[in-house]
């Protein structure tokens, strides 16, 4: 089974010992700052991302991997920019502009930075560190009524039984295969029988799963509502001094609007 | 002590009850087998003491507190312990520490108590170099480990088991049971449902169950020489 | 199935994240069509949440699934994950997952006692439709795209397989929907 639990890439960097609070901070914060961005901020954050990348000692390939599945969407609305950006009048024949390479460029560049800074997170962070930053960040937002205790057991559930739910689909499949189901073949009514009678069962199982893990939860204690964690998120000073920089850096970026 | 009073329950939509007028008492301490074929209301009786059910009629009383006073669940499930018998539905953390974490998370004891018994926990079912693992990377056996652990956590006075052996191959149950046999020397109460005859000779007592009522309580040896 | 507006139970919470979790495993579920791109069972997951769970555990679901993969957890379509997946130009049919296809689907089927084909089928539409108008308003506002280029690019290559995979999700919610109590 090829699915891993997130990109997360051991190390010991500076990045990977930060609060996670501050991380999720820190992409919230950079990705406001490009939401309009010209070329200055285009540089600034661009060397700002290279120096974290070597602080947390992640490779190129690291940072590939992650933008690889957006790669053909990205070349799509880059290409669409340079061909139909037209100043002023509109031009009957599709040419590239410069002004469209500007822009494309500036734009597809930005959706690849906001891709970038969430797999950094991500890539140095557990995702169990994760959950914990993410449910403190969400703690002002209980008068509001998002339970923020709520939706991290909700979440940890999620990444706990998405492996094997795909485990199970796998079993699913081979036993459908063993009875001499051909996934390939087939017209379309076929087909659409053969993936319902491969999502019919997941569902089912997922269902009567659903009762005993909420039975489970129970049996051990849980109701909805605050709860201690074992793990704790303390802020170093370094903590607060990176917070502030960002922060300033921000503002910065924001002023140039 | 464990008081089940004339216990009756009746499902939602089922036409017939599933546990008809059970009376038992359970010590503290003691080691006490539940069998009877598929069907008769064992799991439906477990699930009894520790509140995750509520009788229909008659009354459940765990340590002098009664199953019915819902705000009492708390208390009662940290000291009723209850293992599934699917271990794979009860394991709902990411990692094999942090499910064990959660029992006492929702105790809402400190951070440090908790890791103190996160590790106790693991290192007593011998789980303490799985404390990283991903739940879906374990083999069932493991999985049941990490669900008495779980338990274990919560610091019970009884523990219920579910068919703890059942999928586990001979070494598997053998290891189980003997580490049932453990705790319950340090004097945590078993309740044990279980098919096989063969794992309950060392019981305490034997209850003998069917279409929802106690046919036969005893030491083994009175329930076997019945039989 | 209406509900009144009182807290979810812990039942509630864990259909919600184990439907999250089977929109995530949709996602990487695709039946190869003929003649076309392979389309993936993600929004099959998307309206069952809502026609099976109904709006608020169906809403919830989705949100669930969707700040799972702005962590940076690999869920989205083609194994994406991030904020920027969010803020980029396909963020707008995460919120409509949330808000069409979680919640107005759920709305709709929780309008009538027992639904029948046609009506579970229409509320699947009902959802969708806002999903493509959310999905295709980010994508022409973020990609500073014309509409009917958004359309062109976000909607039409992927009609066939919404249409096959509505009336699948209806069948679906027809056959399972009785073993739901939430
Ligand atoms: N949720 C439920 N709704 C309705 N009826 C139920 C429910 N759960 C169990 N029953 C019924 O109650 C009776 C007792 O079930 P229970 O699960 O307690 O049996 P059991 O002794 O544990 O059986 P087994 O050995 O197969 O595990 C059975 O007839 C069963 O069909
Ligand atoms: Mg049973």
């Amino acid at each position: 089974m090829g699915y891993k639990l997130g990109q997360y890439i051991p190390g010991s960097s500076l990045v990977h010992r930060l609060d996670p609070r501050v991380k999720i901070a820190a992409v919230m914060l950079v990705s406001i700052t490009v939401l309009r961005a010209d070329a200055f901020i285009v540089v600034a954050v661009t060397i700002l991302l290279a120096g974290i990348t070597f602080i947390a000692r992640l490779s190129l390939a690291h940072l590939l991997r992650a933008v690889r599945p957006l790669v053909i969407f990205f070349a799509l609305i880059f290409l669409v920019h340079l061909f139909f950006f037209t100043p002023g009048a509109p031009s009957p024949l599709p040419l590239a502009t410069y002004e469209g390479l500007y822009r494309g460029a500036i734009l597809t560049w930005r959706f690849v930075f906001l891709i970038l800074s969430a797999a950094i997170l991500t890539m140095t962070t557990l995702p169990s560190e994760l959950i914990s930053g993410l449910e403190r960040c969400l703690r002002p937002l209980r008068p509001l009524g998002i339970p923020s205790h709520d939706v991290a057991v909700m979440v940890s559930i999620v990444l706990r039984f998405v492996p094997t739910l795909l485990q199970e689909l796998d079993q699913i499949k081979e036993a459908q295969m063993a009875r001499g189901a051909d996934f390939k073949a087939g017209n379309l009514l076929a087909r659409m029988k053969r993936v319902s009678s491969l999502v019919i069962p997941l569902i089912r199982n997922s269902i009567l799963r659903a009762e005993e893990v909420a039975m489970g939860m129970e049996g051990r204690g849980y109701r909805r509502g605050p709860r201690t964690y074992m793990r704790e998120l303390r802020m170093t000073p370094s903590d607060y001094i990176i917070l502030a920089l960002l922060v300033i850096l921000t503002g910065l970026g924001v002023y140039r609007w | 002590m464990i008081k089940v009073e004339h216990l009756v329950h009746t499902y939602e939509g089922g036409n017939s009850p599933a546990l008809r007028a059970i009376d038992l008492e359970i010590e503290e301490g003691e080691y006490v087998a539940i069998i009877g074929p598929i069907g008769c209301g064992k799991t439906t009786l477990i699930k009894h003491l520790n509140a995750l059910l509520i009788p229909t009629e008659g009354n459940v009383w765990v340590d002098g507190m009664n199953t019915k006073d819902t705000r009492l669940a708390g208390e009662i499930r940290q000291r009723v312990g209850m293992v599934f018998q699917n271990p794979d539905n009860q394991i709902v953390g990411m990692t094999v520490e942090e499910d064990v974490a959660f029992g006492p998370e929702n105790l809402r004891l400190p951070p440090g108590e908790i890791r103190r018994r996160v590790t106790e926990a693991l290192e007593a079912v011998g789980m303490g170099s799985y404390a990283q693992r991903h739940p879906h990377t374990l083999s069932g056996g493991e999985k049941r480990l990490v669900t008495l652990a779980d338990v274990l956590a919560m610091n019970p006075s009884y523990i219920a088991l579910d068919e703890p052996t059942s999928s586990l191959d001979p070494a598997g149950r053998e290891m189980v049971l003997t580490l049932l046999r453990g705790l319950n020397k340090q004097g945590i109460a078993m309740i044990h449902v279980t098919h096989n005859m063969d794992e309950i000779t060392g019981a305490d007592r034997i209850i003998v169950m069917e279409d929802g009522r106690i046919v036969l309580s005893g030491t083994p040896g009175e329930v076997f020489s019945g039989v | 199935m209406g509900r009144a507006a009182t807290g979810i139970s812990t039942r509630g919470m864990v259909f919600a994240a184990i439907f999250a979790a089977l929109t995530a495993v949709g996602a990487f579920i695709a039946i190869p069509l003929i003649g076309l791109v392979p389309i993936s069972l993600q929004t099959l997951f998307v309206h069952l949440a809502g026609a099976l769970l109904g709006s608020r555990l169906g809403a919830l679901s989705q949100f669930i699934y969707v700040l799972v993969g702005v962590m940076g957890l690999p869920v989205f379509a083609g194994g994406a994950s991030g904020l920027g997946v969010l803020l980029g130009p396909r963020g707008g049919y995460l919120i409509g997952f949330i808000i069409g296809g979680g919640y107005l689907t759920g709305r709709l089927v929780e309008r009538r006692k027992k639904p029948g084909f046609l009506w579970i089928a229409i509320s699947c539409v009902a959802g969708l439709v806002v999903i493509y108008i959310l999905g295709v308003l980010q994508l022409s506002i973020v990609a500073d795209l014309p509409v009917t280029g958004a359309l062109a690019v976000g909607v039409v290559p992927f009609l066939i397989g919404d249409a096959i995979k509505i009336i699948a999700a209806t069948f679906i919610t027809l056959k399972l929907r009785g073993m739901i109590k939430v």
